[in-house]
């Protein structure tokens, strides 16, 4: 009986031995997980679409190894090189956070760039407005170009709520499109004061 | 004694290890093998989804297979912490595939839409610029402010975007700004063409009153002048030939009959010279007055305000002349026909009180003038 009990205890023994040596890396995968949110929390999956998307799927396929490991037997459970895979896409997506964070403010600054140049030109054509020609003849000409620059305004205010909204794409395609109005009012009006000169 | 106890032992770790096998073993009977194959390609299928960009042109699909993936991840979790006989993976494995259709499908569509958008916009963009060169070109021969015009540099800006967001592949932005787009462009151009054959319409009848100007100057070999909106000329015609052919310049709102004082419209229909002004009488170098309103004039006026159309206190106006101060390339004037200081000069002594004097829309038929069809 004494020895029935010793080889039950033996067994038990062994079989929590090898649980205790091969536990899931709950604390890697966390920490992985952690690091995904905070790329997102940066809009990495936005500025820098495809690396996030490649680290994501990593982090899925190593998702699918630790189930597959606890599908097997305990016996054959391995986690260490799981481990080791957590550890490195960790890194990687550590190393996501700035590059997201550097793409987003050279877009930002590319766009905001272009809308200054954008608001300098709508301020030259008012002061141009301010200057052309008012007589007779101008009038309308002047009230059609008054309306074109009513539309750049309300052109900027948009392009403004996209930059607040994050969309610099589109605001950098409506800025460029408003810039070309601008600059031919400009030219417009410009070409009308020196012929007044001459 | 000694080497009984030793093999004792041994039988005992032999035994142990044996029996460690046989439960493995026993307990393996009832295992079922994991669904690792089937959530692996669940992956892989999302993952490639995701690079053909599902998330922009097939989003629901790929929603649907993420989240039938992560039920099938959560499902085999839940068994994985079950003991190994309790385990089923029979949900596991629907829920994965139906994540694999659902992605194949995203793919699939994803694929597609971008085909059908970059289809729809390289059809779309040049029947665009066509529409836009049409009401360009319309824009510049018709007056400046007119209302159809309001809505132009909005779409010219629209059309730009569009165009930005092509050149950079982002076909799905194109595509939406595409709709609204060709939507404001539609409506500029049927604003635009309903606004021309509108005027148009009386187009024979200038042709008579052209007609009739020639006649009158070949009847008695005299004078008679004609002045042609659209083509912006004034001619002269003796003895029914043309001799004179000056540039001119018409009121702000030339488009359409002159109803009311202030329009700043320039009359149509027949008129003739009542008066030469020269010198302190007149501030523009040289003028004819003619005699606006006639009685064409005065019935459209009353049928108009009669009808509410105008208002009743609107008074009909007058003091319309053809005289000099022009030049200036835009339509300027009140009501007026300008020509040059010294085209006027010519046409002044030309004229005479009693020349007839007729304002037409156009001598050149509508197709002639926009050779640039329509979509």
């Amino acid at each position: 009986m004494k020895k029935i009990l010793v080889q039950i205890s033996t067994v038990l023994l062994m079989a929590v031995l090898v649980v205790g040596c091969s536990k899931a890396p709950k604390a890697e995968l966390a920490a992985a997980n952690a690091a995904i949110d905070s790329a997102k929390v940066v809009e990495a999956d936005r500025y820098i679409p495809t690396e996030f998307n490649a680290l994501q799927d990593s982090l899925n396929a190593v998702n699918v190894l630790i189930e597959t490991e606890k599908s097997k037997s305990f016996f054959s459970r391995d986690y260490k090189v799981i481990n080791e895979k957590l550890v490195a896409i960790t890194t990687e997506i550590g190393a996501l956070k700035p590059k997201a964070e550097e793409r987003k403010a050279q877009v930002r600054t590319e766009v905001q760039d272009t809308l200054a140049i954008l608001t300098t030109l709508i301020q030259e054509d008012k002061d141009l407005l301010v200057k052309a020609p008012k007589g007779k003849e101008g009038k309308a000409a002047l009230e059609a170009i008054q309306n074109d620059v009513t539309v750049l305004d309300a052109s900027v205010a948009e392009i403004n709520t996209l930059i607040t909204n994050g969309d610099y794409l589109t605001a950098q395609d409506k800025t460029s499109a408003a810039k070309v109005k601008a600059l031919a009012i400009k030219e417009e009006l410009s070409t009308a004061i020196s012929k007044r000169r001459r | 004694m000694h080497f009984h106890k030793i093999r004792k032992k041994l039988f005992f770790i032999v035994g142990t290890i044996l029996l460690l096998v046989i439960i493995a073993w026993v307990v393996s009977l009832f295992f079922q093998n994991p669904p690792t194959e089937k959530i692996e390609a669940g992956r892989k299928a999302i993952a490639e989804a995701i690079k053909e960009e599902a998330e922009v042109y097939s989003a629901p699909e790929l929603n649907l297979a993420r989240k039938n993936w992560e039920d099938a991840m959560n499902d085999w979790k839940e068994n994985n912490d079950k003991t190994p006989i309790a385990r089923n993976y029979e949900r596991t494995i629907i829920l994965a595939d139906s994540a694999i259709a659902n992605a194949q499908n995203a793919i699939k569509n994803s694929v597609q839409r971008k085909i059908e958008f970059r289809r729809e916009i390289e059809k779309s963009l040049p029947v665009l610029r066509s529409k836009i060169a049409f009401i360009k070109t319309a824009k510049e021969k018709l007056p400046l402010n007119h209302n159809v015009w309001k809505k132009f540099t909005p779409a010219i800006l629209k059309m730009e975007e569009v165009e930005s967001a092509f050149k950079r592949n982002d076909l799905f932005s194109a595509k939406k700004n595409l709709e609204s787009l060709t939507a404001s462009v539609n409506e500029i151009e049927r604003q635009t063409t309903e606004l021309l054959n509108k005027y148009f319409s009386s187009y024979p009848e200038w042709l008579k009153l052209d007609a009739e100007m020639r006649q009158r100057s070949r009847a008695n070999g005299s004078v008679s002048v004609l002045v042609d909106k659209f083509s912006k000329k004034c001619i002269v015609y003796k003895s029914g030939k043309k001799i004179r052919e000056f540039d001119v310049e018409l009121g702000v709102n030339w488009l359409g009959h002159k109803i009311q004082q202030g329009d700043r419209a320039t009359p149509e229909g027949k008129y003739s010279i009542t008066s030469k002004k020269a010198g302190r009488n007149t501030v523009y170098h040289k003028a004819l007055l003619i005699n606006f309103p006639n009685s064409a004039d005065r019935q459209r006026f009353n049928n108009q305000k009669a009808s509410g159309s105008i208002s009743k206190n609107a008074v009909i106006g007058g003091a319309i002349e053809i005289h000099g101060g022009g030049g200036k390339g835009i339509d300027w004037t009140d009501g007026c026909v300008a020509l040059r200081n010294r085209d006027m000069d010519n046409l002044y002594a030309l004229c005479s009180v009693g020349t007839p004097i007729a304002i037409v829309g156009s001598l050149v038929p509508l197709e002639k003038i926009f050779d640039l069809v329509p979509h």
